[in-house]
């Protein structure tokens, strides 16, 4: 039967040929009657004069008001804050009261892990709805954000408006004042947090003389809070005891933070992530010794999950008893001291981070871990509102509430270390520590590409601390590894990018390096 | 051989206690995270682990519905929250609408699949190839392509996606219970004078009810529980619940209490479904209507 | 229409062939209408972003580029030559599959099992099935933080070993590889099998008794009418299940990303973390898209020659 043969299909169906023009018509059509207008970016105006106002916050009261006589916004006009759960009692109560003050309608859109922040915020650089208008984000990510074009250079509103960040009576802690907020020498960001690494340890245990008197019969020096990191691995060696159930020390090894042990030895050495061409220095001397040292603490005085739990660890092992020396963030220090979630409350120490000594000069290097800070989508529908917002909120007075409330964000400002609702919150002894630390902070890498770096040192540094590698060949993997990483992104962009970056380390650091001859300049 | 009637009751009654064992294994994780779901804040990860939480509470339940409660110490953490509601009312609007869909477009297709080859016989599976692209490769394009229809963040882009996505299952799920509807029986409806609809309703329907029943309960449980794509299509508006799950984390970690709580919450619905439909999973019927 | 030579054909059957012809073009029309709504779906949803995913894979473009997609530079086959190249990614490829194998031949045996078991009735069975299809209800978020929970070092598993032990365990699951994956797979198997168990089941409730009745009465055995009746006719349900659960544990990534996060270092970092890690983390779009082109091409020939025999 030779007519039945001029379908290449069985009956019932259409060809594929037929199909596909139907479907690509459909299809077109569908799209062409439903494309939505791309959200252009709102150009900035630039800025006219000077703002008045007394404080940061009357200032950008006053702006909004400037903003609303200029027709830029209007009451009712609803703003999308981005930010983690974990900041939403911070947040949410300060939305309310801005509403209110200013007629304005700001919203708050949390994500709950912190990884989808950056997923969604680099969407949002691509398809651009122009559904958020503000991103809190880790301060690493800045890199990123402002190359992808998503978020706006704020050097001029800053000159504008004055958030009193890096001068005056209110100023931020420097360096957190540079590194939180600076990218390439220009402000992307404004800081809002506080993430110094907060070193806390078992103040009954420390203060028994026998102990004591056990310490010196054994190092022969009297038993005192370690200054360096030579002294920090015999004291917690010298506390670790497991057949009473408590370890000397819970410091991260694991997938996301084993890094910062690692780092704050490295750069207390001297060391530095790269030099003037972006080639890594990790895998040095000094970068081989501190991992070592690490990995040595790490095998022989903490408990496994060090290495494999999450970063939350710390948040139980401590206020539980089991180990006498953790270190997290700040807000470690409010968990344990609160009789409702700790039983150690009232036993917790603080002390200053271990250093090491360079010709009888002791440097310390204290890790400043991931910490959010306020970005502006160049997307949004008025970028300038948004920025008197972000300024409200880290001025003087209402930062000081905001913060106080329990909640990620921690104490930035200097007046607030010595304020009542902090010392509550934290316990009075610790603030000036606290202080001191963030006095010593150095940032993560912040650069493009930021994840990647720390994702490769990572990978290689919790290997090695569970013993699948030794510390040389982790630290020449990721020295490699980095290096196919910058090629990739652009050699001469991230050199330009990291010696801004390196210019926002603690003035101490930046001096080591210049007595090493580190870098050029 | 017939078994006396005793022999048999004690067949049953040992079947009974066999499936009562293979129960409690199967029940055990579940019973940890109710366990979790009662205990407070400091009993979460607590050592060494019991079962029984010393100081059971239920403010991890109430702390779904009322944040604003002062119930424990788990709602100072969580006091600014968003309620359970929305993401709740997302989810039984999304999924059941999204599952229907799905169900009665891949059984119409499956059918036509297998009966006619239409479409090709390699229709089948292309519609498959759907399944095997990692979502999380799919998820930037489609994000781009939402975009242009200005369905960002609305339940009407879920539920084409949910759809879309779980046809292929529908499709290839439903196919082996329709090879399994014997030719003959649907030819001589058709001899009898039969349309193909009538056909394909009164008589295959009926015998693939079991098929439908299991197809059905599978792709409403992959809508119920799918996050990826939820977390990136939505915000404020259109957030599911596996969304609202990921939500109760705070300053020190994970709120494991809220969030075994939810999950529990969640389950219900799913589990009042799957008793239902068991009526339709029935055991040897026969093609009874099969005129010779 | 074709022309049958009258003198060859006899009446009754020139006519059973009319109605057959008329059978037929209703029956492509029929066929038409009952495939088109999954047809415009799918063309409408997943065609347009196919293409994207496609052309991203022959460009280079990460978002933090600061260019749009449309003006990204080409990278022709730059792409697929790196995947090649990539230790990780054919070592996260190796470590899906292997899941598949591991997690699916248990999932597969314990869910004939059960459904064997249960197709018998007796006391409690709906409540019992019921109970045993609840894993698969929970949100993957809860499943994975409740094997992350139970398998901590500190947690239920470890102290229910030390307690029937009597000795001091503390198995360190997420610091060895192979216990890690062992997590894992158990998670999974854990989860999943019901999905098996439910198939299988309505599979079994849907065969025809009177074959086996006619077997029983033949004298056969019960392993007998297992093997030889009841199993080839389940083939087809057999196979699409093992088909549609492979390709889904083969893309396991919620209950991986929550336990371990690919950890340690990167031993059960599955190709869907990877390429995760790679797209969302790392912004590498064009990366991700030219691994999950590779991917779809890889599976679709290898689930082209798994799903051969159904075709039969």
């Amino acid at each position: 039967m030779e007519g039945e043969k001029k379908q290449t299909t069985r009956p019932g169906g259409l060809t594929r040929r037929e199909f596909l023009k139907a479907g690509a018509v459909a299809t077109s059509a569908l799209l062409f009657s439903r494309c939505a207008p791309r959200a252009t970016p709102t150009p900035t105006a630039p800025p006219v004069g000077v703002i008045e106002g007394a404080t940061p916050e009357e200032r950008a009261l006053n702006g909004i008001r400037a903003l609303k006589a200029a027709g830029v916004v209007k009451d009712g006009d609803t703003f999308v804050i981005m930010h983690h759960s974990g900041q939403r009692n911070n947040i949410v109560p300060a939305l309310e009261e801005w509403n209110r003050l200013t007629g304005l309608n700001f919203q708050s859109a949390e994500v709950g892990l912190e990884a989808d922040i950056y997923t969604k915020a680099m969407n949002e650089a691509v398809v651009r709805t122009g559904d958020y208008d503000i991103f809190l984000t880790f301060c690493n990510w800045i890199g990123d954000m402002a190359e992808a074009g998503l978020i706006v250079d704020q050097t001029d509103w800053w000159a504008k408006y004055d958030p009193e960040v890096d001068h005056g009576p209110n100023r931020y802690v420097s360096p957190l004042d540079r590194f939180t907020s600076l990218y390439k020498g220009r402000r992307y960001a404004m800081g809002a947090d506080n993430d110094t690494f907060s070193l806390f340890y078992r103040k009954d245990m420390m203060e028994d003389p026998n102990e004591a008197k056990a310490f010196e019969d054994r190092y022969g020096r009297k038993l005192a809070i370690p200054q360096t990191w030579k002294e920090f691995d015999e004291w917690i060696a010298f506390f670790d005891r497991p057949n009473q159930g408590i370890r000397g020390a819970h410091m991260y090894a694991e997938r996301y933070f084993a890094y910062t042990a690692w780092a704050a030895r490295f750069i207390s050495r001297g060391g530095a992530y790269f030099d003037d061409n972006m080639d890594p220095l990790i895998y040095s001397e000094e970068g081989v010794t501190a991992l070592e040292e690490q990995i040595r603490l790490t095998q022989q005085h903490m408990w496994p999950d060090a290495v494999t739990g999450d970063w939350s660890v710390a948040y139980s092992r401590f206020p539980e008893g089991s180990v006498f020396f953790a270190w997290a963030w700040p807000s470690l220090g409010k968990w344990a001291q609160d009789p409702q979630t700790s039983k150690i409350a009232g036993r917790v120490g603080f002390m200053d981070i271990p250093g090491t000594m360079h010709n009888g000069t002791l440097v310390r290097a204290c890790p400043h871990v991931v910490g959010w800070s306020f970005s502006i989508s160049r997307y949004g529908k008025a970028p300038e509102a948004a920025y008197c917002f972000i300024q409200w909120f880290c001025g003087p007075k209402v930062g000081l509430d905001a913060i106080a409330r329990v909640g990620t964000l921690d104490c930035f400002r200097e007046p607030w270390f010595d304020a009542e609702p902090m010392k509550t919150a934290y316990g009075a002894e610790f603030m000036p520590v606290l202080r001191n630390l963030a006095q010593n902070a150095f940032p993560d890498i912040s650069l493009r590409g930021a994840a990647e770096y720390l994702d490769a040192l990572n990978l290689n540094l919790q290997q090695a601390f569970a013993g699948q590698k030794d510390a040389e060949r982790a630290l020449k993997d990721t020295a490699e590894a980095w290096q196919k990483i910058t090629d990739r992104i652009g050699r001469l962009g991230q050199i330009e990018a990291w010696r801004g970056e390196r210019q926002t380390y603690p003035q101490p650091i930046q001096d080591l390096w210049a007595k090493l001859g580190r870098f050029k300049s | 051989m017939r078994k006396t009637n005793w022999s048999q009751a004690l067949g049953s009654g040992i079947r009974w206690l066999i499936g009562l064992l293979i129960c409690i294994v199967v029940m055990l994780p579940i019973t940890w995270v109710l366990s979790i779901s009662l205990k407070p804040p400091e009993e979460w990860v607590a050592y060494p682990p019991t079962l029984v939480p010393i100081e059971p509470t239920f403010s991890n339940y109430i702390v779904l519905f009322q944040p604003g409660n002062p119930v424990g110490g788990v709602s100072e953490m969580v006091s600014a929250a968003q309620p359970v509601t929305r993401a709740f009312v997302n989810s039984l609007i999304v999924v059941p609408i999204a599952t229907a869909a799905s169900v009665l477009i891949g059984f119409l297709a499956s059918y036509a699949t297998v009966r006619f080859q239409a479409g090709g016989a390699t229709l089948p599976l292309f519609v498959l190839t759907t399944r095997m692209f990692p979502p999380v490769a799919f998820a930037v394009p489609l994000l781009v392509y939402f975009r242009m229809l200005n369905l960002i963040d609305t339940q009407l882009a879920l539920i084409l996606m949910y759809t879309g996505f779980t046809i292929a299952f529908s499709l290839w799920m439903m196919r082996g219970f329709i090879e399994g509807v014997p030719r003959h029986v649907e030819e001589a409806a058709i001899l009898d004078g039969a349309s193909p609809w009538r056909v394909l309703l009164t008589i295959t329907l009926p015998l693939v009810r079991g098929g439908l029943a299991a197809t059905g309960l599978f792709v409403f449980i992959l809508n119920w529980t799918e996050f990826l794509l939820a977390q990136v299509f939505t915000s404020r508006e259109a957030i599911t619940i596996p969304v609202q799950v990921s939500h109760y984390v705070g300053a020190v970690g994970r709120f494991y209490g809220p969030m075994a709580a939810l999950g529990i919450v969640a389950s219900i619905p799913v589990v009042v479904a799957g008793y239902i439909i068991q009526r339709y999973l029935v055991t040897g019927f026969t093609f009874g209507l099969v005129r010779e | 229409m074709t022309e049958y030579a009258p003198s060859l054909v006899r009446p009754s059957v020139r006519n059973a062939l009319s109605r057959l012809e008329r059978k037929l073009s209703s029956e492509r029309v029929f066929g038409i209408a009952l495939i088109a709504p999954m047809q415009l779906l799918l063309w409408f949803l997943l065609i347009i972003p196919t293409l994207i995913v496609i052309y991203l894979s022959f460009v280079r473009w990460e978002p933090r580029m600061g260019v749009d997609w449309w003006d990204a530079p080409f990278a022709f086959l730059g792409n697929y030559t790196r995947v090649i190249t990539d230790v990780r990614f054919w070592s996260a490829l190796g470590r899906s599959a292997g899941i598949v194998v591991v997690a699916v031949t248990l999932e597969f045996l314990i869910g004939m099992a059960l459904a064997l078991f249960f197709s018998r009735s007796f006391p409690g069975k709906r409540i019992m099935t019921s109970a045993i299809l609840y894993p698969m209800m929970l949100p993957w978020v809860v499943v994975g933080l409740c094997f992350y929970l139970l398998f901590l070092d500190r947690g239920p598993v470890n102290y229910v070993l030390t307690q029937i032990l009597n000795r001091p365990i503390n198995v360190e699951w997420f610091k060895h590889p192979p216990l890690a994956m062992t997590t894992i797979i158990l998670a999974d198997v854990w989860q999943w099998t019901p999905f098996l168990f439910l198939i299988l089941y309505s599979g079994l409730g849907a065969l025809p008794k009177e074959p086996v009745e006619a077997a029983m009465t033949l004298g056969a055995s019960r392993w007998q009418i297992f093997r030889y009746i009841t199993l080839p006719m389940l083939k087809p349900v057999i196979l699409i299940a093992l088909v549609i659960r492979s390709l889904e544990a083969f893309k396991i990534f919620d209950v991986v990303f929550i336990m371990t996060g690919g950890g340690p270092g990167t031993a059960t970092e599955t190709i869907s973390v990877y390429i995760y890690r790679v797209g969302f983390v790392f912004g590498q779009l064009s990366y991700a898209a030219a691994m999950a082109v590779l991917i779809l091409v890889l599976v679709t020939m290898i689930t082209r020659m798994g799903v051969r025999p159904l075709e039969k």
